[in-house]
Order: C-alpha cells, then sequence, then structure tokens
C-alpha cells in the first residue's frame, strides 16, 4: 500500500516536525498518525512522488496547528516552551521561535498565514520557497509575513512571549 | 534550497537530507555549509536524535495507521480536496454556470470504480463524478443534474501531452475548467507530465442556469492554443448540435471527449 510505503520512509521526519511544533512526543505520535491517515485520503493530489516529503510536512502542520488549537480549547498548558522551533534562524522576528507565541498566533491568525509562518519561522524556507511549497505568489507570502510581523511586534509590545 | 537570507538550509532540505533525497550538488551545498557552521550541525544532529526517538514507536504508529485506513475503506473522492482553482477562474466562471467551490466539508462518499463507460473514445477517457447532498454517482451521456451539484473530473490518457476542459451550456456560453483561467489571459492547455489517470484538483459547483449542457476534454500531444481550440469547439458544437467533436476539426492531431448533460431546475 502506497501510504505503507510513505510511512515506512517519511515517518521519522514527519515525527520530528510533529514534535518542534508540539513539543510533546505523545501528541507527535499522534500527529505523524494523522498525517499518514490524512494522506492516504488525499494520495490523488500527490502528483509527484519526489514531492512526498514536502506535502507530508503540509499535511503535518495542518495537524500539528489543529492539535494546538485543540489543546487551547481543553485549557491544556502548552509543553516544552524551550524547545527550539526553528533550528539556528536568522530573522528578525526571532522571538516567533517560542512555542507559546506560535500557540497565540494559532489562535488569531487564519490558516494560510499560519501555513506561512510555519513553513517560514520553522520549517526555514525561504520567502520564494515558501510561495513554491504552498502554491501561492512570492508577493502574497511577503504581503502575509509583513503583516504577521506587525501582528508580532505589537504582540510582544509589552507583555512578552510568554504572557 | 539553503536560505537566502541567513545562508542557513531550511529544515525541509535537513529532512530530505536525512531520508537520503538530495542531489549531489544539493549535498555538496550542505556538506559545505555543515562544515563551517557549528549551529546547523546541532541541529541536525537534534533532528537526527529526534527521529531515532521516533523508531521506538514505528511499529505502533504503522499499526495505527493500518487499523484506521481498513476501518475507512477506500480513499474519498471528494474528501480532503482543495479548492485549486485560481481567483480569475471564479470570476470567469461567475459569468456563466458554474462556481468553483471546497469540497470536503460534507460527509465522504467512496469513490466509484474507475470503469470505462460510454464517454470513452481512443484512448482518453473523461470521467465526471457528481455528489448531491450525501449521496455520490457517476456522471453519463444524459445524466440530469441540477444546481448545487458538485462535480469532479477525472481525464485517462495513453501518454504525456496537454489537455483543457471547459463547458459549453445552451446558450453557447463556453466555461473553461481546466485550466480555469481566462484563455484570454492564458491561452496555454493543462500539461499532463505522465500517462495515466489523474483526479483534477477542485470542483466545480452547478448553478441554477438549465438545459443542455456540453462538457468537453481535448488532447494533444503537443501544446496547443485555448483559445482558438475553445472557439472552433464552440463553433462545431454549435453547427452539429451534436455531442461529437473531431480534433482534426479543431485543427489538432489529438482526441476529444464531449459528455452530454442536462440541467433541470433546482428544487425549491
Amino acid at each position: 500500500m502506497v501510504v505503507e510505503r510513505l510511512h515506512q520512509r517519511y515517518a521519522a521526519q514527519v515525527f520530528e516536525k510533529c514534535l518542534r511544533m508540539l513539543g510533546c512526543p505523545s501528541e507527535a505520535e499522534d500527529a505523524v498518525q494523522e498525517t499518514f491517515f490524512r494522506a492516504y485520503r488525499a494520495l490523488h493530489e500527490l502528483r509527484d512522488r519526489k514531492a512526498a516529503l514536502g506535502w507530508l510536512y503540509r499535511i503535518a502542520t495542518n495537524v500539528s496547528l489543529n492539535m494546538i488549537r485543540t489543546r487551547r480549547r481543553k485549557g491544556a498548558t502548552p509543553v516544552g516552551d524551550s524547545h527550539d522551533l526553528g533550528g539556528p534562524q536568522r530573522s528578525s522576528v526571532d522571538k516567533l521561535h517560542c512555542r507559546r507565541l506560535l500557540e497565540r498566533l494559532a489562535r488569531e491568525l487564519d490558516r494560510r498565514s499560519l501555513e506561512i509562518v510555519v513553513a517560514h519561522y520553522v520549517d526555514g524556507l525561504n520567502q520564494g520557497e515558501v510561495a513554491a511549497h504552498l502554491g501561492l505568489s512570492r508577493r502574497s507570502v511577503v504581503k502575509r509575513l509583513t503583516k504577521v510581523r506587525r501582528r508580532v511586534e505589537a504582540m510582544l509590545g509589552g507583555e512578552g512571549p510568554h504572557a | 534550497m539553503l536560505d537566502a537570507a541567513a545562508g542557513h538550509p531550511s529544515r525541509v532540505l535537513l529532512a530530505r537530507h536525512t531520508a537520503n533525497e538530495l542531489s549531489e550538488a544539493e549535498r555538496r551545498d550542505l556538506r559545505r555549509h555543515l562544515d563551517s557552521c557549528a549551529a546547523c550541525r546541532e541541529s541536525l544532529a537534534r533532528m537526527q536524535a529526534d527521529m531515532d526517538a521516533f523508531e521506538a514507536r514505528r511499529a505502533r504508529s504503522l499499526a495505527g495507521l493500518r487499523s484506521r485506513v481498513e476501518k475507512a475503506g477506500r480513499p474519498s473522492l471528494f474528501g480532503w480536496t482543495r479548492f485549486a482553482l485560481s481567483a480569475a477562474a471564479v470570476a470567469a466562471a461567475a459569468l456563466v454556470l458554474v462556481v468553483v467551490v471546497r469540497a470536503g466539508s460534507v460527509a465522504e462518499p467512496v469513490e466509484p470504480s474507475p470503469v470505462a463507460g460510454p464517454m470513452y473514445k481512443g484512448a482518453l477517457g473523461l470521467q465526471v463524478y457528481a455528489r448531491r447532498a450525501a449521496k455520490q454517482f457517476r456522471v453519463h451521456q444524459g445524466t440530469q443534474l441540477t444546481c448545487g451539484d458538485e462535480l469532479r473530473f477525472a481525464v485517462t490518457t495513453a501518454s504525456p501531452g496537454y489537455a483543457t476542459v471547459f463547458s459549453l451550456d445552451g446558450r453557447d456560453r463556453l466555461t473553461p475548467f481546466y485550466p480555469s483561467s481566462s484563455p484570454r489571459r492564458d491561452p496555454a492547455p493543462l500539461r499532463l507530465s505522465e500517462a495515466g489517470r489523474r483526479l483534477l484538483p477542485g470542483g466545480i459547483t452547478l448553478d441554477d442556469a438549465t438545459g443542455r449542457e456540453r462538457i468537453v476534454v481535448v488532447f494533444a500531444a503537443r501544446r496547443f492554443d485555448r483559445r482558438a481550440v475553445h472557439r472552433r469547439a464552440a463553433r462545431e458544437l454549435r453547427r452539429s448540435g451534436r455531442e461529437k467533436l473531431s480534433a482534426s476539426s479543431l485543427g489538432l492531431s489529438g482526441e476529444v471527449v464531449v459528455l452530454g448533460i442536462r440541467k433541470v431546475r433546482c428544487a425549491e
């Protein structure tokens, strides 16, 4: 079965990504299973097998964001605040690499902006790569990132990321 | 795929590296970067450690996935599909008979078997599926459809090439489905890089216009100009009044399939 082969090949990478976003191994394991199940339901969308990892990453982003939102609704405590979200990051919005801030953004931003934020700040894709990854124009990516940056700056204005 | 802003590789590139999927050039660039960047070496080591931690969970994860897949049955045709047509297409479509919508918000029916139907001709196949409320069915010649029905399209070809899918309604209004952009703005057809069957992305929701309608797929091995093909197809279909069209009448060496449907008045 195609989805099993995808699981055998990429599940560890997807787990690592989900763990980075969620900070909790058991939640990340759930996210892996949900990601591959969704992939199974959407296999017809996968045109190029060589692009499978990027495609799975995108599904994993949405699954993890859903879990973050659900966690907030249930009033659970975010985990692993100190965990490095994005690696040796580089942007002026370094504070974005704080899971708690991502959780705040998950409550406030629309789905598309969140996908862009995760692809850029968490997965470390540059603007052009984000555009290609999500099938958007570079202009639209730049515009949304500028808006997010302003939002984050306002958010962090007096309260700090852990507010 | 090094991050142009700061010269660090993306996590996606590192993940591809761990999956052994980098090209020779990418691997060389990455190796060079890692040799000089302690932060990225650390990042990669951490990624690898987290991936290794998954090994203890792998068997359970796969078993859980298998179980869910078995319970779910065959993949849905409509579920999890993305709205894939452009804003320009929506604007164009709004002028005529359809609007393009999201799919996946309704309970997910099972994909009908891809059996050959009467619309097959030569190696080119067009399969149209409709969903009305919870019911999903295959659209054949003469099938009656109504407003709100959601349609999806699958095209089968024996070779790579180029295609366009469009509809012509009873009032001679032509709507491009794939590609969905206006041919005046973008005359390029849809590129099919491989032979075989593919379910086209997105879907179409029928509006409340009624009457006869013809859905046409044109395929050719060579790239063609959609504007000219659409113009000739509309003229030929109008002239013949039938559900038949030859590629040569469109000035092409290729194949054409026409599926005629009837749109009836919406239930109030």
